[in-house]
Parts: structure tokens; sequence; C-alpha cells
């Protein structure tokens, strides 16, 4: 496995990159005559040179396209700083060392101006402005509404109002980012390699950046080590190592610093809703006005998660009235870029803090709200309020499951036991649904995907596919459908993802999409080598093509298997009798498919709405606490969750993908927050050691159950896998810790749940 | 990355070391290198003369006249595996965070000298009743543990002197003691820590907090105080507090408080935590 860090190329030398000190500032000049001189330096490169070169990096979702506003967002600051870190000036030099050494060098006067790190802050008339072409610091606002949410406010037995902060943070992937880019002046062509989950797009994207024409770049992705969302693109540093690559004339290498990688935000909303029900537990109107905090507009698709926020409440649950508006505003923090759950996580938070309010307030069982309101498993396919179209599930038999997995009953018992003894027990549900496989209309988010699937004459198979790998294990998946469908084994298979030049157009990883759209299309692919391979086989066994089986590396009579011919002999016989026994078989053993799900709808309905994603996971999670109401600390005893997503290819790694994202979850739920000193509006949380994740010691065993609801919109039934576990997560540590400490009628208004946070709330109620 | 060339010195005794950080230079002093190398490779620090005390003899635990000395060079994992460690020094290295590779190069003198109030050493050593034997050039002097700790980041140590050994008097590290760590998570640095150790009348006089303040604060106790005088009195004394992102002070204090009520009930009742 070749990781980016292990791609050497001869004269490779290394970027060095001077970043912002400031939040907001004028930069008045850039000297860069000492670090030009200085020991291995071959190139230096400002702002205002970039922009000679360059021009602004394409938006991954432009805000503009959605009738927002957009700046421009460039390799190198030009004119001004936005954020601290933001990348000013760059060198080359013979090593790391030297091009850190240098970067020091680099003389940058700047005029401060005043910054704004708070989005509400940032809304008020005379804040402090990012950008001087904008009449206010908001990107947009999308509103969501279905019914009459006034009217049904007012016919509500119950309403209340309350609100929710979600913190700030990050995904951290064990493998930061990383680029070398090999400018080749005879071919006029750049070599990108890139922890990248993009190649294809971000070939685009390099390609108008860089002014030069799409097949003059190709871009490798090695191996990648975790990518969450933090390696889609649209980061000022991939085309800055290619813009230095071809200035310098040197191979360049830049490899992120960890406090680099923390720079990169995500996730920070402040949620205002107010909910309307019955006095028998039916919700009937939800108002959620809530504000993103993105940080400065970057060209990456963070800014995208607060619109899937927006579009993807009230999640599974049937409220007819609603009225959803998502505030996306820019402040002097860095920029956001895409994190697991993108967005979507952030309603199923909400939505299920508000089912347990709702279940407080009417003195019900929670798990009771949740039945009354969820989705009934007859009535899929649903529309939601959002434009949603859900496929299938069966929420209810997923919820019953889950209350078995935990032995609610006996749970419950020893809560009220150590109540008496003044412990703080508490146990928290929470449904999670999770819109998978998206696709963004005008974007380069794709909705389908391609697959080729070759078998050689000595029968070995090779799969090529435009979907990519962060580390999760798609590809092995992929690998086993084709397997199954050709019957050969699974080490005369390989597969090859992430080169431009060799794989089919695709849009690599995100949003659970790489076994729906890549691993379909495989399955048609294998499935039209399957035919040919019958077929010959027949032929060659004297049988008819029906009593024909596949497996185990051959082909067999089903009648009488006794008589069987070996695969690489058929595709042998393909190969080299096509005028004979093959005749009428068209060679050669190679097809190419793409899949395209089924229940995605680009053109707007009659309500204006439209439905980006075909596949709906869903999730029941369960999470058993201990609160020390004496410092707030809370103990995370058990962990149950019941996930549901289609067809399952491989029980290994979808499991392995619902605990990671529950230990993320945990993580943003317990102690993850990138955190700015409002003085300098500096990123106060760079290292490991302030930005805390979870260790395999604050976590228990995560207990988890599979529930199978194909979805049929797909071929093989599957619904995407890898994003679900986030908010539910959070949702139900929650809920569990509220249910702890409802004898003391605490609400955390505030996430995560820090002892800090929790002590806080009990102490003064607020 | 460390971006500076730096000479390397590994001496081979103390006379040597006091020799080599005798200098106008700036001199790093690496024990484990657990702060300092980070520290180097982040440009925070940019030491012209490196100094390393593996190669100097420090390390190890010894007893004799009843007091024992543990050399500033010994490892949290020796402090653990030790037949003379302090029962409370053992306790407390067995719950630094970090795991294995910070227990095995982290060592007590580099914690004490780094005087980094979110640390575990700074009010275990105190607690301990420690005494701090500094050397330098002009000779050898000894003082008290709560005077080495003068400020947060900040000891008693002056230019060219080096920290030689700690002492512990055989009374305190064979007294009956609770030592409560509050973290928030395991990847924490301590939030506060609380150490307490019966009298030679089995008593429980005092109580040394740690984290809550810029350095270790010890409460005198009269023995009889109740569970909530413990915590009052515990949090009117943290006059200097100490706040990070991890957690602030008003938080601190307030744990200080719990943190200390409960190492004194473990001791006085000789259960949760309570410890020989």
């Amino acid at each position: 496995m070749i990781y980016v860090d292990d791609v050497r190329i001869p004269g490779m030398h290394f970027a060095g990159i001077l970043r912002s000190p400031y939040p907001h500032a004028r930069i008045t000049s850039v000297d860069l005559s000492v670090a030009r001189n200085a020991e291995g330096v071959e190139f230096a490169l400002s702002g205002a040179e970039a922009a000679e070169h360059s021009d602004p990096i394409p938006h991954f979702i432009s805000p503009e396209a959605f009738g927002g506003k957009t700046t421009d967002v460039r390799c190198l600051a030009l004119g001004k700083v936005v954020y601290v870190g933001e990348p000013v000036a760059a060198v080359v030099a013979d090593s790391r060392q030297n091009a850190e050494a240098a970067v020091e060098l680099i003389k940058v006067e700047y005029e401060q101006l005043p910054f704004v790190l708070d989005a509400e802050e940032a809304m008020k008339e005379d804040a402090a402005r990012l950008y001087e072409q904008w009449d206010d610091n908001v990107v947009i606002q999308i509103p969501f509404t279905s019914g009459d949410p006034e009217a049904a406010f007012a016919a509500a037995d119950y309403v209340i109002e309350d609100e929710l902060r979600i913190q700030r943070y990050s995904t951290q992937p064990m493998e930061p980012r990383g680029y070398v880019a090999v400018w080749d002046e005879h071919t006029h062509n750049y070599t990108f390699y890139g922890a990248s989950q993009n190649p294809h797009p971000l070939r685009w994207v390099l390609s108008r950046a860089l002014r030069v024409r799409e097949s003059e770049v190709r871009v490798i992705a090695p191996t990648v080590g975790g990518a969450f969302g933090l390696k889609m693109h649209g980061h000022p540093e991939e085309s800055l190592v290619c813009l230095l690559s071809r200035l310098s004339g040197k191979p360049v290498k830049w490899i992120e610093d960890r406090s680099e990688t923390l720079l990169i935000g995500a996730r920070e909303q402040m949620h205002r809703f107010t909910v309307g029900f019955n006095s028998n537990g039916t919700i009937s109107a939800l108002k959620d006005h809530f504000v993103a905090n993105v940080g400065a507009l970057g060209a990456p698709p963070g800014w995208g998660m607060a619109f899937l926020t927006a579009m993807s409440l009230p999640t599974g649950y049937k409220i007819s009235n609603t009225d959803v508006l998502a505030s996306v505003v820019t402040t002097n923090k860095s920029p956001w870029n895409a994190a697991r759950g993108f967005g979507k996580e952030a309603s199923n938070l909400v939505m299920e803090r508000i089912i347990d309010m709702v279940a407080l307030r009417l003195d019900m069982d929670p798990i009771e709200v949740r039945r009354r309101n969820l989705i009934q498993s007859h009535e899929f396919p649903y529309k939601t309020a959002g434009g949603l179209n859900i496929d299938s599930g069966d929420y209810h038999a997923a919820l019953d499951k889950a209350i078995e997995l935990i032995g609610l009953d006996q749970v419950r018992a020893e809560q009220m036991r150590l109540l008496a003894q003044g412990r703080y027990l508490g146990i928290g549900f929470a449904f999670e649904l999770t819109p998978e496989s998206g696709d963004i209309p005008g974007t380069l988010v794709g909705g389908f995907d391609t697959s080729t699937v070759k078998m050689s004459p000595s029968g070995e198979v090779t799969v090529l596919t435009g979907v990519t790998t962060p580390g999760g294990g798609n590809d092995t998946s992929i690998l086993q459908i084709v397997v199954d469908e050709l019957g050969v084994e699974m080490s005369d298979a390989k597969i090859f993802q992430g080169d431009t030049t060799l794989s089919p157009y695709g849009f690599g990883n995100y949003s659970g999409r790489s076994m729906v759209t890549g691993g379909n299309a495989a399955y048609l692919a294998a499935r039209d080598i399957r035919v040919k391979l019958v077929e010959v086989a027949s032929r060659m066994l004297q049988t008819e093509n029906t009593d024909i089986e596949l497996g185990g590396g051959f082909a067999r009579s089903i009648d009488d298997p006794s008589r069987s011919v070996a695969l690489a002999d058929v595709a042998y016989t393909v190969y080299t009798l096509a005028f004979a026994t093959a005749t009428g078989v068209e060679p050669p053993l190679e097809s190419t498919r793409t899949y395209q799900p089924g229940n995605i709808q680009q053109l707007p309905d009659a309500d204006g709405k439209i439905n980006i994603y075909p596949t709906y996971s869903n999730a029941v999670h369960v999470a058993l606490v201990e609160v020390d109401i004496d410092t707030g600390k809370i103990d995370l005893q058990r962990y149950g969750v019941v996930h549901d997503c289609g067809t399952v290819i491989n029980p290994r790694f979808v499991e392995g993908q619902m605990e990671g994202a529950i230990a993320m979850g945990i993580g943003a739920g317990l102690m993850e927050q990138s955190i700015h000193d409002p003085q300098t509006g500096a990123l106060a949380t760079d290292g490991f050691k302030s930005y805390l994740m979870p260790r395999a010691s604050d976590l228990p065993m995560i207990e988890t159950r599979h529930q199978i609801t194909p979805s049929p919109y797909t071929a093989l039934g599957l619904k995407g896998a890898g994003e679900a576990g986030i908010g539910g997560a959070q949702a139900a540590l929650s809920n569990a810790v509220h249910n702890a400490l409802a004898p003391l009628g605490v609400t955390i208004r505030k996430m995560p749940l820090t002892p800090g946070n929790v002590l806080h709330a009990i102490k003064y109620h607020e | 990355m460390i971006l500076d060339r730096f000479e390397y010195l590994c001496p081979s005794n103390i006379d040597e070391v006091v020799t080599a950080i005798t200098t106008e230079d700036e001199v790093a002093i690496i024990s484990g290198g657990t702060w300092v190398v980070p520290q180097m490779g982040h440009h925070v620090r940019r030491p012209k003369i490196v100094v390393d005390l593996q190669c100097a003899g420090l390390s190890g635990i010894s007893e004799n006249d009843d007091t024992i000395t543990v050399g500033p060079k010994t490892t949290y994992s020796q402090l653990i595996s030790a037949a003379h460690t302090p029962p409370l020094l053992r306790t407390m290295a067995s719950g630094i965070t970090g795991g294995v590779q910070i227990r095995n190069k982290g060592t007590i003198g580099g914690s004490a000298c780094y005087a980094n109030p979110a640390s575990d050493v700074p009010g275990a050593i105190v607690a301990l009743e420690a005494s701090m034997v500094l050397r330098s050039e002009r000779g050898q002097r000894v003082i008290a543990a709560t005077e080495f700790f003068v400020d947060a980041l900040e000891t008693a140590l002056e230019p060219g002197e080096v920290l030689e050994a700690i002492l512990i008097p055989g009374t305190a590290a064979k007294a009956r003691f609770s030592y409560q760590k509050f973290r928030t998570v395991t990847g924490s640095f301590p939030i506060v820590t609380a150490a307490c150790l019966a009298d030679a009348n089995d008593l429980v006089t005092r109580v040394v907090i740690g984290g809550a303040a810029v350095r270790p604060i010890t409460i005198e106790l009269e023995g009889n105080e109740s569970d909530q005088e413990v915590a009052d009195l515990t949090r009117s004394r943290i006059d200097q507090p100490w706040s990070d992102v991890l957690a602030n002070a008003n938080f601190r204090r307030h744990t200080a408080g719990v943190m200390a009520q409960r190492a004194v009930r473990a001791v006085r009742h000789d259960t949760d935590g309570g410890e020989r």
C-alpha cells in the first residue's frame, strides 16, 4: 500500500506555506527576497504572483447556483485574509526543513481589520464584513416549508420552544491531507498524487484553476488513510502545489501538519425550534430556524451541509406542518469542509432531542412518542416535508430490537435502584435517518457511477471503478459482488480505483454511495460477462445454458455436477475460438456499466422540491450512561445500535463503518470541539491534547444488530452505509444524560456534553 | 519538524550536566523529551543546546535513613515497577495519560521542571512533602517542593541549575493516602488532582490540590471538618486559578472541592481509593 507521503519522485522538492496570523487583515506588502535566498530554496510565490498564473478555485457546490452569494477562493490570499491559517505565500525548497525555515523569512505587512467569530454576531448590521462586495455576511438562506405551520401551532395542545447549540468540530483522519504535483513541461501535463476522495471531479477543478485542459491533468489517489469528507476537494493547497511545481520546474510535495488538519471546520449550528403537539403525543408542527457558522467561505463542499440539515428535517417523523429555515453565515473562522454525516447528523440530533422533550412534557415514554410519530412500514415510499422520498424501512421493528438489545426493563429497574442511592443512571434512545448516495443537480456531486469488469484469457478478473475508497473496504466489497457473480476465486480478482487515466469517469466516495453506485455498476458489468461465460461453458459442456452454474473457479452442469470446466478454460476459449466454439459471443470479456439508482428527482416537483437521495438507511441507537452530578462527568456504560442499510454485502465492513461512525458521534457528543481564541481569532484547539478525541478506553463495546429492509430502488437492494452513526450517537447520549438528570430538571442546550457544560446546566439550570 | 540546528550533548554524570548547561546560550534539558521535543517540532522552543540526561545516571529510586531518593530521570514505568516507589507515586504513575509510550519516556523530574499546572507530578510530590535537590556550578541547594513550584510553567530553578534528586521522607511515603484525579476523558490532561495523606497520628490534616491553580495548593485541615467544609475550604484557597481550553477556572475550582472531599473521605474511611 502506497500512501501519498510514500510517493517519491526524482528531484522532488517540498512546499512550505506561510499562513495568516490574523483573522481579518489587508495584505499591504509581501517581501519574498530573503526567503528566496535562503538555504535550499528554489522558488517562492506571493498571492499576487499566483493570481497571474491561476484562476479562482471552482466551488464544489456553488452557493450562487442555489440563489446565494459567492466569492473567489484562491490558492493564495489576494489582497486580504479572512481567517487565521489562510495561505498567504509559499516556498519550494529541497527539504521540508528548509521549506519551513524559509517560510519564517517571508515578510508580510498586514493592516488588521475588525473580525467576527460568532454567526449571530455576524448577522448584525454593524458586524465586520468579510466580503466587501456583499451587503451582509449571509451566504444564503434556505427555507423548507410544508403545510400550514402557523395554524398547526395554534391548534396544538402543547407548544415547546427551545434551543440547541451544536459546537464546531471536525473529522480527523489518521492520515492528514497531502499532495505531490509533477508538472511535465514536455508533455504539458500535470500528474497530481493526492489523498483525495474524488479524483475525477478534482481533475476538472484543477484544470479550471490552473488554466489547462482537463486532459492535461492526471489525478492519482493512492491509498487513503481515512477521509470522512475532509479529503473532498477545493482546498487551496491542491492547486497551489500544482502551481508551485509548474513555476519552480520541480516535483513538489506538501504533507499537512495536524495543526493544519484541525483548522478545517464543520458542523457549527445554532438551532432555535418550536414544536407543536397533542396530548396523545402526535407532533403536528415543527419550526426550526437555525444559523450555521461556516467560517470563511471556502471552495470545498462544506457549506452545503447546512442545506442538507434543513432538507433532512423532520427525518423519519410524520410532521406535516414544517417551517425550516437555514441561514448560512460566514465568519472569520477557517472554512468548513464536508464531514461524515454531511449535515444530516444535525437534523437527527435536533429531532431526537425534540422527541424526548415532547415525551418529558407529556410524561410519556419517549419510545412511545417515537412509535406514534415515525413513518410506519406500510407507508413507504414516503415523501417528507423536505421533499425527500424515503424508500423503505421498518422503524418500529428496529425500535423493538433496540429495546430488546439493551434489556430495557432491567436497566430501568437498575436505574430506579441506583437513584435511591443518589446515583444517576440514564437510558437514551435515538432514531436516525441517513439519506445516502446523494446527487446535487448542477454539481459534480453525481448520483451515479461506473465500473468496468474485465476477464483476461487466463480467467483473471480486473475491476476498475469510478468510486474510490477512503479505507473503509468498499474495494473488497465491490470485488465480492463481482467474484460472486462470476464464480471466480477472490484471489483471481483485483480492483483499481482512484486514477483518472485508468478508471472510468466517476465521482469517488461520499454520501455512502460506493456500493450503491460503484457496487451495483460492477454487478451489472459482471452480469454481462457472466452471460458470456455461461453461454460458452454450456457449449463446452454440451448442455443448455440454463444448466450452468458458476462457482469456485469452475462452470458446472447443474444436472450433473461431475461435468465441469475451469473458468480459465472458458475465458481462453472466448478469446481463442471466437469464430468456432464462441461464435456469436462478443469478445472481449469486458463490460463497462453505469448504475443510476432509481428515486433521484433532479427537476423540482409542484412544490418546488427535489429529491437528491435515492436510499435512506436508518438506525435506532440506545445509550446507557451514569452521570456524576458533582463533576458533570458522563460514564458511557453501554451502547447498542440496530442498523438498516438494506442488503448487506459484507457485515464486517458495515459493522466497522457503524462502529467508527458511532465512535465519532460519541466524540462529538462528549468531547470534540474546535475553540477559537476570542481575542486573536486563532484556533486554540490545534493538537490532540486540546482537541480531545475518544480513545478506546472512553468507549464501551458497541453492540450491533442488523435489520434488513432492501431498497426497492437499487439493483441489489443496497442502501448507503458509512455515514449513519454520528447524529444518532450524539442524540442517544444527550437523551441518556437528560434521562439521568430528569429528577433534577436539567436541560443542556450546549453541545458537547463536557463535564463543564453538564455541570453548568445542573448548577444554574440554563 | 525541528527547524534549527542545535548542539546535542549527552553528559555522563551530574558534573558534566552542570558544565553543559552553564552557558549564555538557550539550553533545553531533555529528561524523557515528551515536552521539549514536540515543542521543538512546533517551533515554539528553539534551543541552541540540547542536554540529554539519559546517560547521566539520574534515574532510579533508593531508600536509606528513612528517606527515599528519586532520580529526576526516573520514568513513570520505573515508578510503577521499582521496589521502593512511594505508593502514592505508583498510583499517580499508573494513571498517566498517553499510554505506554509516554509512561516509558516521561519522567518525574521532567514533569516537575516543566511545572505544567495540568499535570500529576507537582501536586503529588508536594503532598509527599518532597525536597528538591538542585545543582549548579555554585554547588547544591535543597528546597521544599512547595517552594520549587513558583508559577505556571515556572520553577525555582535558576539558569545553570538542574534538578539532581527528589527526596521524600519515609514517613510520608508510607502514610495511608488517597489520590483522586479528575480528567474529562482518557486523552485529557489532569484537570484537578487531590492527594491526601494521613499524618503520623493517622489523622487527615492536609490535602494537596493540583491542576486548579497555577501551582499546587496545600489545604491544612483540623481533621474534624465536614465534607462540605473540606470542599468550601479547598475552593476558597484557590487564589490564582488555572484555566485552559479543557476546563475553565470556575470548573476547576468547583471540581477541586469535589476531589478534595473524595480524597479526604477515602483516607478517613479507608475506602474508595484509600490506599497504603
